[in-house]
């Protein structure tokens, strides 16, 4: 409850931050639209010259790229502080969080909580209202559920994941980019789902980061056509390996701040 | 047990070199060698003192301060501040802990400070009444009351500092750290920050240590310094006494009514001549001051007559200088 | 009567050139970072075209046209990343008050980044080809002529890139704010340059508004080329174009921003 009034507090005075900047305001919001609605352009693209990808539909496909959509716009509000980490320790920044009396990562969470990535969402919205009115599909309580818990899992999968970096920020200066291959990367492979790709991909996409039982296992229920065949139950439960994911890494990331040198000397 | 304490405090660092010679190694190859920021200190703090830390850049001050703060981990050796141990109980031990750093800022860039106060209340959970009980207390005291609505970025650096120094005390904290909290301000800010934390240690009892190159804020804050050098903790004590032990020139100058043939000056001295004056340092336990003057009036009629003591800036550099840092 | 000394635009592109040859790491990141998107793309275009349905575009000239962004995608990433900071703590007004144009400044930097930056991650790219799987690899362009064609394309493409580049930096001036514009521009440059998805698989209505649009005369129309496509004169002509209208665009920005700056000063 605390740490809830006081991300609140955070994200006011981020919101009056921005907007002493007026026209950085508008651009950055601008900029957002920009992003989600290019990709959502490149998706009809590529769905209006093929029309089928692989066992999936054009409606079908759209519907995992509007979760994938949803997904990253909640990351990019709540995730920003983690992403951008390596620049908070680089500039020595990250000392002042340390002399305060709070959770660490909710502090780091709370340095730039942003509430206008939530935008995002708008368009992941509009991709599954589009997608859900192209295809005939029976609604219940328990495919709503499947849906609440995938986006969770797969927006705890990819905090995590940026917490890689983070964590590697305390031992290099230099902010590793490969890293990006599992993040950005990762967005942008698996907004389609999983089986199209070859093997090496999908064994990447399932054991090392697993999008493939956060993300499609329970939309592929929601679709009824679960990958594997799995039962309602194996869907449901698979996002958990999201929240373990982001476990471990916030204990590896905790054990890099026992490594932290801080700058200077 | 004492309220703070530090035993074989030990930190060192790695540091990655890159290796300058050789073809293809030299973009793959490092070399890495040890620093050692802080070599074995041990000392101990009373509850109330107020303690300087002093040294030349790189000595070790900042890296005491981050581990005294929890801020680093220690390589060896231990510390405890009210019984605990920083970085281990963080949450506990910063909640009785107020830091100003000199160069970077805990509040928020570009809003209102008093904003940025509301948000340190949330972060600190203090109840309302006694916050801005304490918050009139202390923008009076420092004059901050007309600049609670401006965002900090518009303030200057004199300004800045007071609102830092503000936002690290609001929660009352026990310890108060400053890291050069002086640095580059006017003289009227100076005076007027000094003598505000000395009357904050005494009415509230709040135990500071702080670290600064101004030996004046020195002389006017701390009774007790510790001196850093290479990471080795040098000297633990009075700072008057130090001053004394390195305080071995003073320095006689003099004009003559006429032209005057000088008699040789007791040994020890060195004479100098600037236009009309004349000037003779002399080493005072050697040589008394009735001796010089003694001197002087064998030398001819005086017309005036000045006795300096080196400042403090000049012994300090004699004592690094001494201890080879 | 001003003599035009080229001098100090050549020194501009020297340092820019060498100081990105100093980012070796970032360099390798970036490597294994676009090895992965393309990776990632062609299998996407694998899976779509063993879908069914007949297209026109052959799978391997996709496979390619992907390689082809991919290597040059250093080149759409803004010349400078500290622009923002030296914006923001005033250091630009250095470069104002240096006796040279500014936008030759900048457009000169903005070359030298994206040769450098491109040649530093694309030629690994090359050789890394040959350990790819088979359906995976790019092909070499269809003739002597078509390579020739594409890297003097490209070269006029850089320049077009360089051109939009230093009308953001612009921009950022103006209105004191890297990260809005700058995202924008990348982004447009990104969907429309054809490094999301390849402007050939664009249904076959827009084709000749998409070709025209400025962002595909920066890597689209040297692909093309490489394809095999394309007339030569025709695609060079239209990017000169652009490249002469970007630039007197840019050109004006940086001395309205210039008098701006002045005026403020005095």
């Amino acid at each position: 409850m605390k740490t809830l009034r006081y991300m609140g507090r955070a994200m006011g005075l981020l919101l009056r931050s921005a907007m002493q900047y007026r026209a950085s305001f508008l651009m950055q919001t601008l900029s957002q639209a920009v992003m989600t609605g290019g990709e959502l352009l490149a998706v009809e693209v590529l769905l209006g010259r093929f029309t089928r990808l692989g066992q999936w539909s054009g409606p079908e496909v759209l519907f995992f790229f509007g979760v994938m959509q949803c997904v990253f716009a909640l990351v990019e509000f709540v995730g920003r502080g983690v992403s951008t980490f390596a620049t908070y320790v680089g500039s020595g920044e990250f000392d002042t969080l340390l002399v305060r009396p709070r959770n660490l990562l909710v502090q780091v969470f709370c340095t730039r909580l942003d509430p206008r990535r939530l935008g995002g969402i708008l368009v992941g919205l509009s991709a599954l209202a589009l997608a859900a009115a192209g295809q005939p599909l029976a609604w219940c309580w328990g495919k709503a559920l499947l849906l609440v818990a995938s986006c969770l899992g797969t927006t705890l999968l990819l905090v995590g994941l940026f917490l890689i970096e983070a964590t590697v920020s305390f031992f290099s200066v230099k902010s590793i980019e490969m890293v990006n291959v599992l993040t950005y990367g990762g967005r942008t492979a698996c907004q389609y789902p999983v089986d199209i790709y070859p093997t090496p991909l999908r064994l990447l996409f399932t054991f090392v980061a697993p999008f493939a039982l956060c993300m499609h296992l329970p939309v592929s229920w929601v679709l009824d056509k679960p990958l594997w065949g799995a039962s309602y139950w194996a869907a449901l439960m698979a996002p958990l390996a999201g929240a373990v994911f982001f476990g471990i890494m916030v204990r590896v990331w905790y054990w890099g701040v026992r490594h932290y040198r801080s700058t200077g000397s | 047990m004492a309220y703070m304490e530090a035993e074989d405090l030990t930190r060192f660092f790695l540091r990655k070199k890159r290796v300058k010679e050789g073809g293809f190694r030299r973009w793959v190859a490092r070399e890495r060698e040890t620093v050692k920021a802080l070599d074995h200190a041990s000392f101990q703090v009373e509850a109330g003192e107020l303690v300087g830390l002093i040294g030349p850049n790189g000595a070790g001050k900042s890296t005491t301060v981050k581990l005294l703060t929890g801020i680093l981990t220690p390589t060896e050796g231990a510390c405890r501040v009210a019984g605990r141990v920083p970085w281990a109980e963080r949450k506990q031990h910063v909640r009785e802990l107020g830091v100003v750093f000199g160069q970077r800022t805990q509040l928020w860039w570009d809003v209102p400070i008093a904003d940025s106060f509301d948000l340190l209340r949330e972060i600190y959970d203090r109840p309302r009444n006694d916050w801005a009980e304490r918050l009139r207390q202390i923008s009076a005291a420092l004059e901050l009351e007309p600049l609670l609505r401006t965002p900090l970025r518009q303030l200057s650096l004199g300004q800045r500092m007071r609102a830092e120094v503000c936002g690290s005390l609001l929660h009352r904290p026990r310890l108060l750290f400053l890291d050069e909290p002086t640095i580059g301000l006017d003289a009227v800010s100076k005076l007027a920050l000094r003598s505000f934390l000395k009357e904050e240690n005494r009415r509230e009892g709040t135990t500071i240590l702080l670290t600064t190159h101004d030996m004046e804020d020195m002389l006017a804050l701390c009774s007790r310094v510790l001196v850093l050098g290479h990471g080795k903790l040098l000297y633990d004590g009075a700072l008057q006494e130090l001053l004394r032990r390195y305080d071995t020139v003073h320095t006689l100058r003099c004009t003559f009514a006429g032209e005057v043939t000088l008699p040789p000056p007791p040994p020890g001295c060195v004479l100098r001549r600037d236009g009309d004056a004349v000037e003779v340092d002399y080493p005072p336990a050697q040589v008394p001051t009735g001796d010089m003057l003694d001197w002087v009036r064998r030398a001819g009629p005086l017309r005036e007559m000045t006795l300096k003591e080196q400042n403090v800036d000049q012994l300090i550099a004699r004592m690094y200088q001494e201890l080879a840092l | 009567m001003k003599t035009l000394r080229l001098r100090p635009y050549l020194s501009a592109f020297r340092v820019r050139a060498l100081l990105e040859t100093q980012y070796r790491g970032a360099a390798l990141g970036g490597l294994v970072t676009q090895m992965f998107f393309g990776l990632v793309y062609i299998a996407l275009y694998h899976a779509l075209y063993a879908s069914g349905g007949a297209q026109e575009t052959p799978l391997a000239e996709v496979v390619t046209y992907v390689w082809l962004q991919q290597m040059a995608f250093r080149a759409l990433l803004s010349a400078d990343g500290e622009l923002n900071e030296r914006v923001l703590s005033g250091g630009i007004a250095y470069d104002l008050c240096r006796p040279v144009d500014p936008w030759g400044w900048w457009f000169s930097r903005a070359v030298a980044q994206k040769l450098v930056g491109m040649l530093m991650r694309g030629a690994p790219m090359v050789f890394l080809q040959f350990v790819l799987p088979v359906g995976y690899r790019m092909a070499l362009p269809p003739t002597w002529g078509a390579g020739a064609a594409f890297a003097v394309s490209l070269m006029a493409g850089l320049a077009v890139i360089a051109a939009v580049d230093a009308i953001r930096s612009a921009v950022v001036m103006r209105t004191l704010d890297a990260r809005g514009v700058s995202a924008m521009i990348q982004l447009l440059m990104m969907i429309f340059a054809g490094n999301v998805i390849p402007l050939t698989l664009f249904p076959a209505q827009v084709q000749g508004l998409i070709r025209f649009q400025p962002f595909a005369q920066a890597l689209d129309a040297p692909i093309r080329l490489y394809l095999g496509g394309g007339d030569f004169l025709l695609t060079l002509g239209m990017q000169l174009g652009w490249l002469l209208a970007l630039g007197w665009l840019g050109r004006g920005m940086w001395r309205r921003q210039l008098l701006r700056v002045t005026i403020q000063g005095g």
